[in-house]
């Protein structure tokens, strides 16, 4: 067992290692990230009550889009210089490249949503007073789920050598309850006369993140090709 | 298949298509009418039965994505997308028919209810499905990238379900259903269940022969092309 | 659309999509089966 984290472990340091000397993968998806919430910000800056509304909808567009482009780019690192073929001649367990795949996934897209998040804040004038540790437990517990799924579909998505769309296309529709769960109990927090956070949404994320997590771990395999 | 005589296949159909109109005469003509939604209620005779058998098709199609995932036979590959392309037809029904009623018993043609939006989550996500197959080449690239979606998808059908849930409802309750309506849902149960299996069972039968029209001209190219080897290297 | 049109419209709609496709595949697995024939 501790062979198999420390493993996962010299993994996720070479990707984060790669990512800190180039920043390639960091760097545009935070653009992203903050243009799509700009220009959302910017078109419904006429109708300021509007955009607080509508933040955390909005966050999850975000959230979503530069989520993409960060499994699709994590991913691509293992196709460049068949880094991929090495990876699997080598005498570790497949789960273990999932698993740091993953960790490296959630890490980015951690730091991701929380730039994100700021930006929207202020930008929609959403105030997150009323509850902040709920916020940051919803949206941790959604991005486990979205980087669970996010790290399968993108090595399913990659080994296909498609390009443009085909993993936002594999993603999306599978994505749609989380964003809605999250988005429901972020409201749920949030609106006036609110009681407070609703279970329901909650647990619906929880067994998101399970069956992803669970399911993920065990189809990943399958899917790896050099 | 030793069953699918043809006289046995054509009297499954014909014996759908009777009970098919049958049924939608029995709803027009018969049925009373529900008293709180009126005459569109009558959509609810068809609507569920072909929404109860997307679901069918949906599971089979995940049925088919482990199966091929176990075996790595083509059938479950072809099983998988006869199935899909059925879940898809069926639930463009579903939804279609589902937008129809809530056009006709509340006025609007579209609302992010439970079930509306269901309905069309389910519908995308075979419809990407489909789509997912289609951008694929390589057979046997195809066919594992479409299992791990389809076993993903239908894992996917109970969140989904849940997560609706959670939206506002302009449903009223459950309607009470008269004997005589009960009687005419379960009647209609019959014929779109046999036709939906149908379907699946000839659109599996038709990937299937394409499949092995496609062998037959592969094996043909191969048993023409040696003697031009032979030719030009007796030349 | 009128609640009678709408229902009327909703059978037909079944009615097209299930049996239309009925048709469809029995026109294309009788081309399969000429093709075969052809062989």
């Amino acid at each position: 067992m501790s062979t198999m984290l420390s493993q996962v472990a010299v993994l996720v340091e070479k990707d984060l290692r790669i990512e800190g000397r180039t920043r390639q993968t960091l760097g545009i998806v935070l653009v992203l990230g903050i243009l799509i919430t700009s220009v959302l910000g910017l078109g419904l800056s006429s109708q300021p009550q509007l955009a607080a509304l509508g933040a955390p909808a909005i966050l999850w567009v975000a959230y979503l889009f530069s989520g993409v482009l960060c499994f699709e780019k994590t991913m691509a690192v293992e196709r460049q210089e068949g880094a991929l073929a090495g990876l699997l001649l080598a005498p570790i367990d497949r789960s273990v490249i999932f698993a740091a795949k993953l960790f490296t996934n959630l890490l980015l897209m951690l730091g991701t949503a929380a730039v994100i998040t700021a930006v929207g804040l202020l930008f929609f004038n959403f105030s997150l007073a009323a509850a902040p540790l709920g916020f940051v437990l919803v949206i941790a517990i959604s991005m486990l789920g979205f980087a669970a799924l996010g790290t399968l579909l993108s090595a399913l998505a990659s080994s296909t050598r498609l390009q443009g769309g085909f993993l936002a296309m594999l993603l999306f529709p599978l994505i749609l309850p989380l964003v809605i769960a999250s988005t429901v109990q972020i409201n749920a927090m949030f609106r006036p006369g609110a009681t407070g956070a609703d279970t329901g949404g909650l647990a619906i994320l929880g067994a998101f993140d399970l069956i992803f997590l669970v399911t993920s771990w065990i189809v990943f395999e399958l899917v790896l090709e050099p | 298949m030793t069953l699918l005589r043809k006289p046995v296949i054509l009297a499954y159909w014909l014996v759908a298509a009777v009970l098919f109109f049958g049924t939608m005469g029995i709803v027009f003509f018969w049925t009373p009418e529900e008293s709180t939604m009126g005459v569109i209620q009558k959509i609810f005779y068809f609507h569920l039965p072909v929404a109860i058998n997307t679901f069918l098709a949906c599971a089979t199609v995940f049925a088919a994505a482990i199966g091929y995932l176990l075996t790595r036979d083509a059938w479950w590959d072809d099983l998988a997308a006869a199935s899909a392309k059925i879940a898809v037809l069926l639930a463009t029904g579903t939804l279609l028919t589902g937008m129809l009623w809530a056009h006709g018993a509340w006025g609007v043609w579209w609302t992010w209810s439970p079930r509306l939006t269901f309905s069309f989550m389910l519908w995308l996500l075979y419809v990407v499905y489909l789509l997912v197959r289609s951008s694929i080449d390589s057979p046997q690239r195809r066919a594992v990238v479409s299992a791990v979606y389809g076993l993903v998808a239908f894992l996917d059908v109970p969140l989904v379900y849940l997560s609706a849930r959670l939206l506002p409802d302009i449903h009223p309750g459950n309607i009470a259903l008269a004997p005589e309506m009960k009687l005419t849902l379960a009647a209609c149960f019959v014929p779109i269940t046999l036709v939906a299996f149908g379907l699946m069972l000839t659109q599996f039968e038709v990937y299937r022969r394409n499949r092995a029209i496609a062998r037959q001209h592969e094996s043909e190219e191969q048993t023409h092309a040696f003697p031009l080897k032979l030719k030009v290297s007796a030349a | 659309m009128n609640a009678i049109t709408a229902t009327i419209v909703g059978y037909c709609l079944i009615t097209v999509l299930l049996w239309g496709t009925a048709l469809q595949l029995f026109v294309t697995l009788k081309g399969q089966k000429r093709r075969a024939e052809e062989h």
